[in-house]
């Protein structure tokens, strides 16, 4: 569709119009990063005290354990830690992920990719932020409650997630924010959607968007059709919990009428299975450019990936039955989930293939952007293929709610979207805040990041295949698990290497922000996209003049360039 | 340079007037169709949760209930379908800026507000004999189907009141509003049709 | 209350004394496998586990080899191509394939024939099985066996709690139900778990091969105490079997309250 001008607010003059109620898409964005920092930091604190009360149960957690427990001593009371577990999955998926990299990300780089000067609703976008605040509130609120806050896990299932298994109001308030938190992130999707469909510049179609674009865009799509299927699912819990009804009762439990707990796991994964996609494409569209940018080559078969991440968003919302094969469904369901399932790893082989060839005889700048890209394809490689033993059913009768489980979704959704989260910020700091972070601290940061990481998830997938299963408080009640004590240690250990990791970056990044003079130039990476083209940082409605886009975005090294550049920007007509 | 930027801006605002409230429009319509999408979604998961609970249910409704009477919900269905039908005629009379369309305005928003009322009244009949929402989980479903729906319909009449500022008379932004309300309150009736005929009727 | 519940410290080094002498893949090992078809989930295991490091090391070498090669400094300009000519479109599209036939569509095949001919694959009616029906509930196994009559929830029946005893070289059938939550059965021994689930049963059955005590497991999230669902699975040769049924039987006889509604949780077997 044809580009037309947008309503222009005036220039915000004081400290609320410009930080708080901003109609400012970048403004938005760093809201949101903010707002996903924090809870990253929150959500990590919370994995620590779980990894700790794995190696050294009913040890006092060290530090901040005798003023968080006083009454056990410091050590992570069995009730705190299935609080813990259940708010560090809700946190890092709802509260920390998501905003980053779809709430961040999505409202900085589309309107500034795609050309335009804001999103088109940029009120929505406002409010989006404000509910998602509203959320967060009411999340952390409901640890402070009585019984504490949500202990079902993050899954929540029935019956545990009613009153017969969670009697507090915890329980409550996490489906109440986790409703709210969806109405949040459909605002966005909406916004972002009808943004990329009408406000691209002129002459840019959908296969001169940046890849980026393309997994935002996606992304937004699985959203705006799937958060309203937890919806629906997390109101009936709130139903069953507040008014009465019986919609997940059952069993002698339960004092009155016959509902169905499974039709909850079957909702929850209509939804849950492509949310795993809504995290991680994002940081597959952004690694694919990355990847090119720095390898200074065009993207490897763009079209090919681009078409491949919708092929993957299609079947993403066909294979959602793998997650309950232990609920023994029929054998001919278990075969039709099961190849749906594995087809995916056809289009995940194309665009791992098309990665390669984007640094295949490149000339690869090792910059900090680029080192979080080429540790995503390493870290989702591992994701990806760990997967194919939980979608054989035969396998995942074992595997099934063991820490393989685990190490597998933290490989792809944590380690993945964690690096591709890292490197779009190092990448885009310049345009957002107009200065750029040390890049020696940033390389140190990505190498024990990765170890770190690695002795983490790789840890998990070993404890897994040990037999160790999930959420329990103390592993070594039983037999079979005593042997896995030194195991379990080192994987603790990994998780504060990585935590400590962090340290480095926060430093980095708040010295950037706040105390940085030396100011960054307008193109400091050389990549011809279309926020490039505009000072740094990005100023007030972004584009002096609205561009016109002559070619793709990852046109580098062309032959025919003259001149001591070796990329042009969209804006140039191609040599 | 923002100087040259705000001129920049105007010129190209100036230039383009028309053609700006034409584009706006799609967009907008854009965008409500992405939420009737989402909101499709959520009544389709209660309709997904609703099939689940019928087939496999062995007598239906569950023992010990009888079908619920249907006056009041055809009723409902008259009232909702009044409404969108009245709605339709004040935009045709609108468009042609004739006097009498603000009476179809409010006699479509008399309808839904009547429509509410007797979604209350059901809920009262319902509890009069004895059908409360934990009874089973037909009657939770009757509860939820028209607790959601009916929170849906208070939107509905928010955005119905939110249009009557275009009484004052024709203009393209007002034309905008009023085809994105439309829609959404047709949406609302379609969906209430489906719980009637899904629900109530079989 | 708390100190009952947290493992003494004593006990951790103890363990971790017997652990340091081990091999790291011994550690890593998965629990001995002591039933008669466990072999073909571990088979199915280390067949996809060699055709992942083979893909994975393809990734690798790309990835590490690469980035090796076409460092800037090595590599100083970089090859112009879209990665759309036909011999690069059918590298990609050539991997895609080989990695859907190679990988997906044999552990596919494996897995569902295995889980059709053989998990599924119910005893039939008249064969000689052992039948055991299980109820779960926070947080503890109940078990219950049919007693003299081989009729269940009657007087004669055998209820154990958290004590599971079958004999090796015999199929053993399960029916399950929940109490209150959902819970999951689980034998890292026979590399099998199920769900229990309320309102709904669900049914497993195994043959195992080794007599000794072993561990059972709760695998679903069930509540606080979750990780102390646990119980113990004691194996026995036919004869100890058929002994300690006998004995428990006649404990049963005499101890049984026909009063107790709450001891009537059974059903008959389905």
């Amino acid at each position: 569709m044809a580009f037309y001008e947008q309503h222009i607010h005036p220039k915000p003059t004081n400290f609320l119009s410009k930080y708080i109620i901003s109609y400012d898409h970048k403004v938005i964005g760093k809201q949101f990063l903010w707002y996903g920092i924090f809870f990253l930091f929150v959500g990590g604190l919370m994995a620590l005290m779980i990894r700790w009360t794995l190696a050294y149960p009913g040890e006092a957690f060290p530090i901040i354990g005798h003023f968080l427990f006083p009454e056990s001593g410091g050590a992570v009371p069995p009730d705190t830690y299935a609080m813990l577990f259940t708010m560090h999955g809700t946190i890092m998926i709802f509260y920390a992920i998501t905003p980053i990299l779809i709430g961040a990300f999505g409202n900085f780089c589309i309107p500034l990719m795609i050309g335009a000067r804001d999103m088109a609703f940029p009120l929505l976008n406002m409010l989006s932020f404000h509910v998602a605040v509203l959320s967060g509130v009411v999340l952390m609120g409901s640890l402070f409650t009585p019984l504490g806050a949500a202990a079902g896990g993050w899954t929540s299932y029935p019956t545990l997630s009613t009153l017969i298994g969670s009697p507090g109001v915890g329980q409550t308030l996490w489906s109440l924010a986790i409703f709210i938190v969806g109405i949040s992130s459909t605002m966005g999707a909406v916004n972002y959607i009808t943004t990329i469909i009408t406000l691209r510049a002129p002459g840019m179609g959908y296969f001169d968007m940046p890849l980026t674009i393309w997994g935002l865009g996606l992304t937004a799509v699985l959203n705006a059709i799937f958060l309203p299927v937890l919806g629906a699912g997390v109101l009936l819990l709130i139903f069953d919990r507040v008014f009465g009804t019986t919609f997940f009762l059952a069993g002698a439990a339960a004092t009155s009428g016959t509902g169905d707990p499974v039709l909850f796991q079957h909702v929850f994964w209509i939804f849950g299975h492509p949310e795993v996609y809504i995290l991680i494409l994002p940081a597959w569209g952004i690694v694919s450019d990355l990847l090119s940018f720095f390898a200074r080559k065009p993207a490897f078969g763009a079209k090919a990936t681009a078409l491949s991440m919708t092929t993957i968003t299609i079947l993403s919302t066909l294979v959602y039955g793998h997650h309950m094969f232990t609920t023994q469904m029929s054998p001919l369901l278990t075969q039709t989930f099961m190849t749906l399932t594995m087809t995916i790893s056809i289009p995940s082989a194309i665009f791992f293939a098309n990665w390669l060839g984007t640094i295949w005889k490149g000339s690869i700048r090792f910059t900090s952007p680029m080192l979080f890209s080429l540790g995503v394809v390493f870290v989702f490689g591992l994701g990806g293929l760990t997967g194919l033993y939980l979608g054989t059913v035969t396998t995942d009768l074992y595997l099934h709610d063991t820490y393989f489980v685990v190490g597998h979704f933290h490989y792809t959704m944590a380690a993945s979207v964690l690096l591709g989260g890292f490197a779009a910020i190092y990448f885009w700091m310049p345009k957002m805040f107009g200065t750029i972070m040390n890049e020696f601290w940033a390389k140190i940061h990505f190498w024990i990041t990765m170890v770190g990481l690695n002795i983490v998830f790789m840890g998990m997938l070993l404890i897994g295949y040990a037999g160790m299963h999930r959420r329990i408080f103390n592993p070594f009640v039983y037999d079979f698990t005593q042997k896995l004590i030194p195991l379990n240690e080192m994987t603790t250990w990994g998780a504060i290497i990585m935590g400590f990791a962090q340290l480095i970056f926060v430093v980095n990044f708040v010295h950037a922000v706040f105390f940085k003079k030396e100011k960054a130039s307008d193109n400091p990476w050389e990549v011809g996209t279309l926020e490039w083209t505009m000072p740094s940082p990005a100023p007030h409605y972004n584009f002096d003049k609205i561009p016109v886009v002559k070619c793709g975005p990852h046109e580098f090294g062309n032959p025919n360039l003259t001149g001591d550049r070796d990329f042009q920007y969209q804006t140039e007509e191609l040599a | 340079m923002s100087q040259a930027m705000t001129e920049n801006i105007q010129t190209v605002q100036s230039s383009q007037t028309v053609d700006y409230t034409d584009q706006k429009r799609v967009v907008n319509s854009i965008a409500m169709i992405m939420i009737l999408v989402s909101l499709s979604m959520l009544f389709a998961t209660l309709f997904l949760g609703y099939t689940v609970y019928r087939v496999s249910a062995d007598t239906w409704p569950p023992f010990g209930f009888e079908t619920i009477s249907l006056t009041i919900p055809g009723i409902s269905t008259l009232l909702v379908l009044l409404s969108s039908f009245f709605l339709v005629l004040f935009k045709s009379s609108w468009l042609q800026e004739k006097k009498s369309s603000k009476y179809f305005y409010f006699t479509a928003l008399a309808f839904g507000f009547g429509f509410l009322l007797s979604q209350f009244q059901l809920w009262a009949s319902l509890k009069a004999s004895g059908i409360l929402a934990g009874s089973s989980v037909f009657a939770s479903m009757v509860y939820a189907f028209t607790w959601i729906h009916a929170a849906h319909m208070v939107v509905g009449i928010l955005a119905l009141l939110w249009i009557s500022t275009s009484l004052k008379g024709f203009s393209e932004e007002q034309l905008t509003k009023m085809i994105n309300v439309e829609k959404f309150w047709h949406f609302l009736g379609v969906i209430w049709v489906i719980i009637f005929f899904g629900i109530f009727v079989f | 209350m708390l100190s009952t519940i947290l493992l003494s410290p004593t006990v951790t080094t103890a363990a971790q004394k017997a652990t340091e002498k081990m091999g790291f893949f011994e550690m890593i090992a998965p629990p001995e496998d002591i039933s008669v078809h466990g072999h073909k989930i571990d088979w199915l295991f280390n067949y996809t586990t060699s055709m992942n490091v083979f893909f994975f090391v393809l990734v690798c070498l790309g990835l590490f080899g690469f980035s090796f090669l076409y460092h800037r400094k090595r590599h100083p300009k970089a090859l112009y191509t879209y990665g759309n000519t036909k011999s690069q479109i059918a590298v990609a599209t050539g991997i895609g394939i080989a990695v859907f036939f190679g990988i997906d569509l044999n552990i596919t095949r494996i897995s569902n024939n295995d889980y059709v001919e053989v998990f599924t694959n119910w005893p039939k009616a008249d064969e000689d099985v052992v039948k055991v029906e299980v109820m779960a509930q926070q947080w503890a196994w109940n078990f219950r066996y049919a007693g003299k009559d081989g009729l269940f929830n009657t007087e004669d029946d055998v209820t154990t709690l958290n004590d599971l005893r079958v004999p090796a070289g015999k199929k053993v059938v399960f029916q399950m139900i929940s109490k209150d939550v959902i819970h999951s059965l689980y034998f890292p021994n026979a590399r099998r778990k199920v769900d229990a689930i309320p309102g709904r049963m669900t049914r497993m059955w195994y043959e195992l091969t080794k007599p000794g005590v072993y561990d059972i497991a709760c695998a679903e999230m069930c509540g606080t105490y979750h990780y102390r669902m646990a119980a113990k699975l004691t194996v026995y040769s036919q004869e100890d079997y058929d002994n300690w049924v006998n004995q428990s039987q006649t404990i049963a006889m005499q101890t049984n309250d026909p009063e107790r509604a709450e001891a009537f949780w059974g059903w008959p077997w389905q």
